[in-house]
């Protein structure tokens, strides 16, 4: 009896407590389903009905023939303090407020099949009291195009076109192709198309065979040249190789690859050549090409860039060049214009070491709005010049762009040699 | 005489049995009901990844409007084709005229950004937003919340499910993290439902835990036996006042050819 007793004693208390638990496991909190205030879409219900339907048969890719005419139309105020230059233009010692504009509008048909021709109409005008009026309206059709394909196997794009060749930000020691250089203060400017012919083959996802055959001043086929690249993706890194090669000059190679490691793009481009490179060698000032050896050289560019999306984004790149002046007299003019005439000054890439960084801070100091430093530094004369600004954007189409472009080193210098100390830049630009 | 004493202690000991027997087996049963009614988080996650993944081609219409407190209202479209095969999928915009061209290529472990005015293919490692909004390129990736989270556990080393109501809908809340570097968020607190573990609401956390935004299951819809969540909402809570709605319409489960998949295909549809 004892034992029973106890039995039912123990059969209460574990029932009890195997009933709390249950009871205690369905005491359920009450959390409400939108905790936010808004106005568009505070009407916003959850649906929770599941409905079956069936696949759509309704094709997405337009298959009709269209024309679409967009473009750009850019307004810049430019002040340039304290002008005193003793190259290129020695006699301007005063300050300039200058207003110009360009545009580029761009006409782009598609047909079926994938077959399209695009063209971008650039039109830009000056207005500097040192350009005559006459000069002052500048008309170029920087691309105009057209693509075809062999049943998507092989595209086909013949016509003056802008190639992107390689990855870097600012430096592409591996662009066989382009003539036009980034400009560093508008680096998403449209740059100037080369006439020729690319077939690009994609084997899958992965891997991409491309050829240009350009044919950019050329007189007779022997002028052409052929730029060759093959890329391929591998488990974490995209590599590419290409070529150069023309008659009558040395041929180049390039290699390029990019990867990511802990959060960080990484990118790297070289390229190698082996010939009689219209350039200087060291300090040694050989830039006639009938004085000068061959030789192997090359140029490197290695560049990290990490990104928080719509937040933060930080870019560092540098570049070196084996062959790349450690001095230089930038105040001897008839030298520089050797340099210019020779075709052999090329902004930014005529010393042996630079580098650059860019930040862009989003939302920042205020809603709408970016702020930037980019900073662009020639490694050998410690000259540079730094730019920081802010846009502002009032509608998606309709952008102010203002800056404040601080140039530094000594008057014998690639960046302060021009004379510029500061520069104060707007740009307003309408998309359509 | 012993035996008669001995009796009722013979006739009580199988009725003390059968008591506690049964007590241990209502109790039993009650555990049971109870934690039937918890799944593992493990098993939670692994059902949201299998309800979810579309082993069939998909092709489909994404309109995205985002509320800009300063802004206002920009409405985007894109198309999406996923390889259901694979892990490759194509985002190409085709709306509004700013960013139409613009593309998203990806294929396992790589992933390429397409922007049309710079002609540039730039490889990166992250998840990036679509056109600046809060959508984001890995809301169009199979999901692998199995794979890639972890759920929080107590001192016990037992899973932290609470039973909530989201809103009138009974939901199960828990906590994941990953240690995986090229997940969009370290940490998520993911609300699903009771009855089919279909995801309500995620709160998308930093490696602080610091809230980023949360994210807002509106609709699903059932197509061939897979979930799909065609309306979806994500409110940023670091700029405050910032929101996105995208919905999926025209959704095909056609064989896609494996030619889109391409960067020079998404550079022909392009410019």
């Amino acid at each position: 009896m004892q034992s029973l007793k106890k039995s039912l004693i123990l059969s209460f208390l574990i029932t009890f407590l195997s009933l709390s638990s249950v009871l205690l496991s369905e005491d359920i909190i009450s959390e409400p389903f939108f905790d936010f205030k808004g106005s568009l879409f505070e009407n916003e219900t959850i649906d929770m009905t599941i409905e079956t339907i069936q696949p759509s048969t309704t094709s997405l890719i337009e298959k009709r023939n269209s024309v679409n005419f967009t473009g750009i139309i850019n307004m810049y105020g430019l002040y340039e303090v304290n002008r005193n230059s003793n190259l290129f233009e020695s006699t301007v010692s005063n300050n300039r407020l200058q207003f110009y504009s360009d545009a580029d509008f761009f006409l782009d048909f598609r047909f079926q099949k994938g077959v399209k021709g695009f063209m971008d109409i650039y039109l830009g005008q000056i207005n500097d009291p040192n350009v005559p009026s006459a000069q002052s309206l500048i008309i170029n059709i920087k691309e105009y195009f057209v693509d075809f394909n062999l049943d998507y196997t092989s595209y086909f794009r013949v016509g003056k076109q802008y190639l992107k060749w390689g990855q870097g930000h600012f430096w592409n020691p591996i662009d066989f192709v382009n003539v036009d250089k980034k400009d560093f203060l508008n680096l998403n400017q449209a740059l100037e198309g080369v006439y020729g012919l690319k077939v690009h083959i994609p084997n899958g996802t992965r891997s991409n065979l491309y050829f240009f055959l350009n044919s950019q001043q050329s007189d007779e086929p022997s002028d052409l040249s052929l730029v060759s690249k093959y890329e391929i993706a591998l488990k974490n890194i995209e590599l590419g190789i290409s070529t150069l090669i023309k008659r009558n000059q040395s041929s180049r190679f390039g290699l390029e690859a990019s990867t990511y490691l802990f959060g960080f793009d990484i990118l790297s481009e070289l390229s190698i050549f082996n010939g009689k490179e219209p350039f200087m060698n060291g300090s040694d000032v050989q830039y006639k090409s009938e004085s000068r050896q061959y030789q192997w050289m090359g140029q490197l560019s290695k560049s990290i860039n990490w990104e928080r999306p719509n937040r933060v984004r930080v870019t560092y790149e540098h570049y070196y060049q084996t062959n790349g002046f450690e001095t230089l007299n930038w105040t001897d003019t008839s030298l520089i214009d050797s340099l210019v005439e020779e075709n052999i000054y090329i902004p930014n890439q005529l010393s042996k070491h630079y580098h650059s960084a860019f930040i862009t801070i989003s939302e920042f100091p205020y809603h709408s709005s970016n702020t930037f430093v980019n900073i662009l530094q020639n490694f050998n004369d410690g000259s540079g010049l730094m730019n920081l600004g802010w846009t502002y954007t009032l509608i998606n189409e309709l952008t102010f762009n203002n800056s404040l472009i601080f140039y530094f080193g000594d008057s014998n210098s690639e960046y302060k040699g021009t004379g510029k100390s500061i520069d104060l830049r707007s740009q307003i630009s309408l998309k359509f | 005489m012993n035996d008669k004493t001995n009796y009722p202690v013979s006739n009580n000991r199988p009725l003390t049995i059968t008591i506690f027997l049964t007590t241990i087996l209502i109790a039993s049963s009650l555990s049971a009901t109870s934690l039937k009614l918890k799944p593992s988080i493990n098993k939670i996650l692994k059902k949201i990844d299998k309800q979810q993944t579309i082993e069939k081609d998909v092709t489909a219409k994404v309109t995205i409007l985002q509320q800009d407190i300063e802004q206002g209202i920009k409405q985007m479209e894109s198309i999406y084709f996923a390889k259901g095969s694979t892990d490759q999928f194509l985002i190409v915009m085709t709306a509004p005229e700013s960013e139409k061209g613009n593309g998203y290529l990806k294929a396992d472990d790589h992933f390429w950004m397409y922007r049309r005015n710079t002609r540039t293919f730039q490889h990166i490692s992250r998840d990036e937003s679509i056109a600046g909004s809060d959508a984001n390129t890995s809301d169009f990736e199979t999901p692998k919340y199995e794979l890639q989270y972890k759920g929080k556990k107590d001192s016990d080393n037992e899973d932290i499910i609470q039973t909530v109501n989201l809103g009138k809908i009974p939901a199960y809340k828990i906590d994941v993290s990953s240690d995986l570097p090229n997940v969009a968020y370290p940490n998520l607190t993911i609300w699903v439902r009771q009855d089919n573990l279909l995801p309500l609401k995620i709160q998308n956390k930093s490696y602080s835990n610091s809230l980023i935004s949360t994210q807002y299951f509106l609709k699903y819809s059932k197509i061939n036996d897979k979930f799909i969540a065609i309306k979806q909402m994500v409110i940023d809570n670091f700029e405050k006042g910032n929101k996105t709605v995208w919905e999926i319409t025209d959704i095909t489960f056609s064989p896609i050819d494996n030619h889109i998949f391409t960067k020079a295909y998404l550079e022909n549809l392009s410019n």
